[in-house]
């Protein structure tokens, strides 16, 4: 690029979520799909009670396994209960899950990958054995386990599903913990006397809030769909509770050839769900990538006028 | 242009899941109510739907000449229950479906009074057989004796038990067996109190001669040790090798049980030297047919259709009516006999906690529940309103609803009004919540769901507690049930019925009933010998005991039994004694010709 040319540019700077989700709707149409999902989920379970016809379990005599019709969008299950309702109900239980756990996860694996990454020494080594002794064992195993021993029920879930991806995700947060703490911001800081806990809250946590941001995103949709497994499984939380993969195991599969919409709906706001959960936290992986930062590049903020630097660059030949 | 092109879309997409969540909001109503339903008309006693049916008696001297080989496959009326124990002096309820393969007990029922002989009994219940029916299995023959009070039975000479290898050696079958097998049966600390009415002594008075001394007469005593659930014959061998493991059993019966795999199948393989014969247009045949029975377990209802389906099973005794209409579709061949429900289902409300042992808030609960739309919503018509305790099919015991008290009439007619104001009378205006227990199969989730979703609208919120099957018994069994417990219940007989719900400290009582009343009027009942006055009382009790709403009263629904056309002599029965159903599948003959023919 010319001298011109960089002199022509023009340097317009845009605010980091402006610029991110100019961004997200520029490069990344299937996460901006995903953003959708995640904002429509988040309103339709907040306003569920707005949105939602009937009651999840209210019991509508002498409608059921009626088919999707204009009374009823979705259908009616095997006791009449109005499907658009308990999957409106669902999304809210999916919500609440998804949000809960993950949050729960990503205060855990801050809390062990912040302590363990910058203190380091036999503190590191012993919670670093622990978390890979925790990997080890495959994780829904572990969960089925939990649940059956503590109990199934929203908070049950949340717990056992926070603590699940929190120790094993503690390790992410540890590497750039470590790749943070060797910055020579810290050893100034060090150097003017300030303590590891200041150290830890005021310079190396705001520097690893984008990988806490992707590893929240990308959780989520693991989340919801263990709790699908979960209560598919017979552990999740309890009936009458309208949880997608409860419903998806116990009248989906058993009027499957009867009432074959019993199965598709859940099933399908699982599968959006999740997908768009998982698109989403892949652009946000890539849009929040700190080696694509620096230069007249994306993270800059400087826009770049490609005509008119092309056009100079033809002359230049010229 | 292609980013605008993917914008588009994902707009489209994002536009259509926003229609698509809103679609129904037009008029929308607050999520809990429901224009309010006022009361259903007077419940009727038969919500039955026609009865479908492949058995045809035969004509006699016109039944097909047996053919002997191949292997049965059939799935049984508790198709995803294990076997809970090997052992009869676990006194675990399914002992005898299980076990009496190889297993026999003193008594059972004649099989040719039933459709494929006289017709007298259609052998659908699964305890009990009228006095007319019965025939004497082990026993040869029985008799009263008077004094000393005793039960004497006549052993059949030349039945040995066959042998197995590290266990027993075979040997004949004699009297010291009975006498081992029952005094052990009833001296386990499991065994369930009363069972027998009172304490019984046994003893050899010669080798084929086993009697039971009694200290008073108990009316029952044909199916507490006759052909009950627990009196199978198990031999001393097999007690010290461990009757627990079911490689060790061996019996006297047509089978022997070769293989067990959990939550997956039970084979028993040919007795060569069984002593039985069936009697067939004059000529007797050595049974059984079949060189292997294969019991399979199978959780998933779907799983079970497809089985039937692709005939990878040849009987199936318990579908469901959601299966009815595609069998008849796709299956059309297939075989059927519709029986109701050998039992009943309720949710016990437990009468010694609070606010349970208010009888208004129970009536409430049977009032806040419509039943009626829980046959049509779950059962679709086909299950019965009335028929626990007692079988509507017990003539002379069993009170029709119209004949009931009018505040027992009342418990099945659905009135929420006036179940909210008996909840107010009792102090709960507002309603309460209570825990519930239920098992985790989805039928009975379906069900305690419905019942929730019924009493959420007069303020009762049930919090549902799936659990596994197992685990309710135990939970059963100690006690340490929550208030609320979905559970289903056999009939058994008239007296056993009464006693096992409703004399205290009875496995079956989940509802802690403990009436002195009926305690004394019970004791009183099983001692009579004069049966018409022992059936006025015993009526009486019924009604009594469903008048008290120990617990929410539900309806029994319908189930169908198919069987396949190459599954041969085999006419709908169940069982011929409680859960004694192996002389029935013995007398079963495969055409392996036929199935070859159809393609299976």
């Amino acid at each position: 690029m010319t001298e011109t040319a960089i002199a022509v540019t023009r340097k317009k700077t845009r605010g980091f979520l402006s610029d991110f989700f100019y961004r997200l709707v520029k490069e990344k149409p299937l996460g901006t799909f995903g953003a959708a999902v995640c904002i429509i989920l988040l309103l339709v379970g907040i306003f569920a009670n707005f949105l939602a016809p009937y009651g999840y379990n209210q019991l509508l005599r002498g409608e059921a396994l009626k088919a999707p019709s204009a009374a009823h969008i979705l259908g009616t299950d095997n006791l009449g209960r109005d499907m658009l309702s308990r999957i409106i109900y669902g999304a809210r239980l999916s919500v609440t899950v998804a949000f809960g756990a993950t949050s729960l996860s990503i205060v855990i694996s801050v809390l062990i990958g912040l302590t363990t990454g910058y203190f380091g020494g036999v503190y590191d080594l012993m919670m670093q054995r622990f978390v890979d002794a925790w990997m080890a064992f495959p994780g829904l195993i572990v969960l089925i386990i939990a649940v059956s021993l503590i109990g199934a029920g929203m908070w049950q879930i949340i717990i056992v599903l926070g603590l699940q991806y929190g120790i094993a995700g503690s390790r992410i947060i540890r590497g750039s913990v470590v790749a943070t703490k060797e910055n020579i911001y810290i050893s100034a800081a060090k150097s003017i006397g300030a303590t590891g806990p200041r150290i830890l809250y005021q310079h190396i946590l705001p520097n690893i809030m984008a990988p806490v941001i992707i590893l929240f995103t990308t959780r989520l949709g693991a989340v919801v769909l263990a709790e699908a497994s979960l209560s598919f499984l017979g552990l999740g939380i309890p009936p009458p509770a309208p949880s997608w993969g409860g419903m998806l195991s116990g009248s989906g599969r058993s009027y499957m050839f009867l009432a074959p919409w019993l199965a598709i709906w859940p099933g399908l706001a699982l599968t959006i769900v999740v997908y768009g959960v998982n698109v989403f936290g892949d652009a946000m992986r890539d849009l929040l990538d700190p080696r694509l930062r620096g230069g007249l590049g994306r993270y800059s903020g400087v826009k770049i006028n490609r005509k008119l630097a092309k056009h100079l660059k033809q002359a230049e030949h010229e | 242009m292609k980013k605008l092109i993917w914008v588009a879309i994902a707009g489209i997409v994002v536009v259509a899941m926003i229609l698509g969540s809103c679609g129904g909001a037009k008029e929308t109503q607050a999520p809990t109510q429901k224009p309010t339903t006022t009361a259903t008309t007077a419940p009727t006693t038969s919500t039955t739907q026609p009865v479908p049916t492949s058995v045809t008696p035969p004509a006699p001297g016109s039944r097909e000449v047996p053919q002997y080989g191949g292997t049965l496959r059939i799935l049984g009326s508790s198709p995803t229950v294990d076997p809970m124990s090997f052992d009869p002096a676990d006194w675990a309820w399914k002992v005898s479906q299980d076990t009496n393969f190889y297993f026999e007990h003193l008594l059972g029922g004649d099989l040719d009074k039933g459709p494929r002989g006289t017709n007298e009994f259609k052998f659908l219940a699964s305890d009990w057989i009228p006095d007319n029916v019965v025939r004497g299995v082990l026993a040869e023959s029985w008799e009263i004796q008077s004094s000393p009070l005793a039960l004497v039975f006549r052993l059949r000479k030349g039945i040995n038990w066959q042998a197995k290898p590290g266990v027993m050696a075979s040997r004949e079958f004699v009297a010291q067996d009975v006498v081992y097998s029952m005094t052990r049966l009833f001296a386990s600390p499991k065994a369930i109190a009363a069972y027998m009415g009172g304490p019984t002594r046994w003893e050899a008075r010669d080798k084929y001669t086993a009697v039971c001394y009694m200290d008073t007469f108990f009316a029952n005593w044909k199916y507490a040790i006759g052909h009950g659930y627990y009196d199978i014959i198990c031999p001393e061998e097999v007690v010290k090798a461990g009757a627990a493991d079911w490689r060790n059993a061996t019996g006297t019966g047509p089978y022997m049980i070769t293989d067990y795999v959990s939550a997956s199948s039970q084979t028993y393989t040919k007795n060569p030297n069984y002593w039985d014969k069936e009697t067939i247009n004059g000529k007797q045949y050595q049974l059984p047919y079949t060189d292997k029975i294969i019991v399979l377990i199978m959780k998933d209802e779907s799983t079970r259709l497809a089985a039937l389906r692709t005939g990878k099973v040849d009987l199936s005794m318990s579908t469901t009516w959601k299966f009815v209409d595609t069998l008849k579709q796709t299956s059309p061949e297939l075989k059927v006999n519709k029986y109701l429900g050998t039992g009943g289902g309720m949710a016990a409300l437990r009468m010694d906690t609070k606010p349970f042992d208010d009888i208004r808030v129970r009536r409430a609960l049977n009032i806040g529940t419509d039943k009626v739309g829980l046959i049509q919503t779950l059962y679709n018509g086909n299950a019965e309103l009335l028929h626990y305790p007692f079988a509507n099919d017990w003539t002379g015991l069993f009170t029709p609803m119209d004949q009931l008290p009018k505040s027992a009439q009342e418990l099945y007619v659905y009135d929420k009004d006036k179940a909210k104001k008996l909840l107010t009378e009792a102090g709960y205006p507002t309603g309460f919540t209570v825990k519930a227990m239920v098992s985790n199969d989805s039928a009975a989730v379906d069900w305690a769901s419905y019942v929730a979703g019924s009493l959420a609208e007069i303020g009762v919120k049930l919090e549902l507690i799936p659990t596994e099957y197992a685990a309710t018994v135990s939970a059963q069994v100690t006690k340490t049930h929550p208030p609320v417990f979905f559970f289903t219940s056999s009939h058994g007989t008239p007296i056993a019925v009464l006693r096992k719900n409703f004399l205290p400290g009875q496995q079956w009582n989940p509802y802690m009933f403990d009436d002195k009343w009926f305690t004394d009027t019970y004791n009183k009942a099983i001692q009579m010998t004069d049966d018409a006055e022992r059936n006025k009382l015993l009526k009486e009790l019924n009604v009594y005991a469903i008048d008290q709403a120990p617990c929410i009263w539900l309806p029994t629904q319908a189930y169908f039994c198919y069987w396949w056309p190459w599954v041969k002599n085999y006419y709908g029965e169940l069982y011929s004694g409680s859960l004694t159903w192996a002389p029935i599948l013995t007398r079963i003959w495969m055409d392996q010709g036929m199935k070859k023919t159809m393609g299976y």
